[in-house]
């Protein structure tokens, strides 16, 4: 009996000692994982210098303003007054318009399964989607959309960098890369090429404020949950292009 | 002796709860905290306006919450090296505040659209599947339908106190975490940490006061109960 006792007994501080060595490594542990976690946030891959911080700033609030006080009040009462069906199907024609934007993209960045594709839902979209406002190709699993490229995209995979962040008025973040490649997308929109000019400058507002309307409440809710709005569009945005860029 | 025998026996089996817990994947870990969320939002009486009811809710859609993510992890790897700057209740307090910051915006939503929650199709959130980086950090894959759209939303798990917890979301491939890190890094260049933590407190003092006798005031009581009150108002 006294031998068992011993045992038990015996057993007990074991078991307590070892529970103890147990807790001071589990600690050494969380910290060895903090500091991995750490490693992995350190690394600086959303960085982007910002050398015109003042000015980004100022236009930053000027879209900031024009947002509450234009764009989000007309999107509003659009979205009221269009059905939301009939939005989206607006929003999948301009889509099927800008097919050559993809198109061309997806040439340039010589990624030709995804030009075939690109052209197959064109094509399909086009003849059986009543012009593009219905979208039949993505019942396809095949021919779901692949992923968007565009300019500033190509720009990227040819290894350009994102020079540095640029606000711009109406349009809103970007980098200079980004802006550059803005302007290659201007060139290859159909859309640019409709007679007279305030026509086509009426088609692309149009397609701003119904893309807006399926987005809105995004900013102020972003706005609401930043310390500085400002500096969150901006790494937000990055983190969003350099996402993109690896798809 | 017996007794002692049956203590024992209990005591090998408490060992065995971590191993036995451990077996458990950081994608069931989601689809359980997804299937009890969606439980809880049954329950929801949309018709009971009472602030007493609003806050239970809240609170157990918090202690939900709590379960799966790992917010202190979170709030460390915020501030990154500046965590070690601040004393004990600084950490705590910080990590209230940040809680506070992230969970205003979340049962603000949350409350103005449970209607809409209640009738989202548990279908439209689609679990793609996991990736294990080491033996203790995943990824989980998801994607959610939204305006006829697939957002992609992926969650990094790590294991920690034995089950999987998240540590950061990322939504079309922006990571939360490192979107409010680089707007406290940017903050930290000008102010001292202390000064940050006293910025965010007045950022959030309008709405905890407006919150004290409301239904959101409890997050803030609840979370920061830890630290002294004292302490927490001196400044």
């Amino acid at each position: 009996m006294h031998i068992k006792k011993g045992f038990c007994m015996a057993l007990a501080i074991l078991l307590f000692f070892s529970s103890i060595s147990w807790a001071i490594e589990s600690n050494n542990k969380n910290q060895d994982l903090f500091s991995e976690l750490e490693g992995e946030y350190s690394e600086s891959k959303a960085k982007i210098s910002d050398p015109i911080e003042p000015v980004n700033r100022f236009f930053f609030k000027v879209n900031d303003k024009l947002y509450f006080y234009f764009l989000k009040p007309v999107a509003k009462g659009y979205s009221l007054v269009v059905p939301k069906n009939f939005r989206q199907g607006i929003s999948n024609c301009f889509k099927n318009i800008r097919y050559p934007i993809r198109a061309i993209n997806d040439i340039l960045e010589f990624r030709f399964i995804r030009f075939l594709k690109e052209t197959s839902r064109f094509v399909i979209n086009t003849a059986l989607g009543f012009g593009g406002l219905l979208d039949p190709a993505s019942g396809v699993g095949a021919l779901r959309a692949p992923p968007q490229k565009d300019t500033g995209l190509t720009l990227g995979e040819w290894g350009i960098g994102n020079g540095f962040y640029l606000v711009l008025p109406v349009f809103g973040p970007s980098t200079l890369r980004d802006t550059i490649g803005k302007v290659g997308d201007h060139f290859m929109d159909p859309i640019t090429y409709i007679e007279p000019v305030y026509a086509s400058a009426a088609l692309k507002a149009e397609d701003k404020i119904n893309n807006l309307s399926f987005h809105l409440g995004e900013y102020e809710d972003l706005k609401r949950s930043a310390i500085d709005p400002y500096i969150s569009v901006r790494n937000a945005y990055i983190q969003y292009r350099n996402s993109q860029l690896k798809k | 002796m017996r007794r002692r025998i049956i203590f024992l026996v209990f005591i090998f089996f408490l060992g065995l709860i971590p191993i036995t817990r451990a077996a458990q994947q950081p994608i069931d870990s989601l689809r359980v905290y997804i299937d009890k969320t969606f439980d809880l939002f049954k329950t929801y009486d949309s018709n009971n306006t009472s602030v007493e009811y609003k806050t239970k809710f809240e609170e157990k859609t918090l202690k939900l919450a709590q379960d799966i993510f790992a917010f202190d992890i979170m709030a460390r790897m915020v501030l990154g090296r500046y965590w070690r700057e601040l004393n004990k209740c600084e950490q705590k307090e910080f990590q209230c505040l940040f809680i506070e910051l992230v969970a205003q915006n979340y049962f603000d939503k949350i409350l103005q659209h449970v209607e809409d929650i209640k009738k989202f199709p548990k279908k439209n959130i689609k679990i793609l599947g996991q990736r294990m980086y080491t033996s203790r950090k995943a990824e989980v894959m998801t994607k959610i339908k939204y305006n006829d759209k697939y957002i992609p939303i992926n969650y990094r798990f790590v294991f920690i106190e034995n089950k999987w917890k998240i540590y950061d979301v990322y939504v079309e491939g922006i990571s939360l975490i490192r979107n409010y890190r680089s707007q406290f890094q940017d903050l930290l260049l000008k102010k001292s940490p202390s000064d940050v933590i006293l910025e965010l407190r007045k950022k959030l003092k309008d709405t905890w006061c407006k919150k004290q006798n409301s239904a959101k005031g409890f997050i803030f009581k609840w979370l920061c109960a830890q630290c002294k009150e004292g302490e927490l108002y001196a400044h």
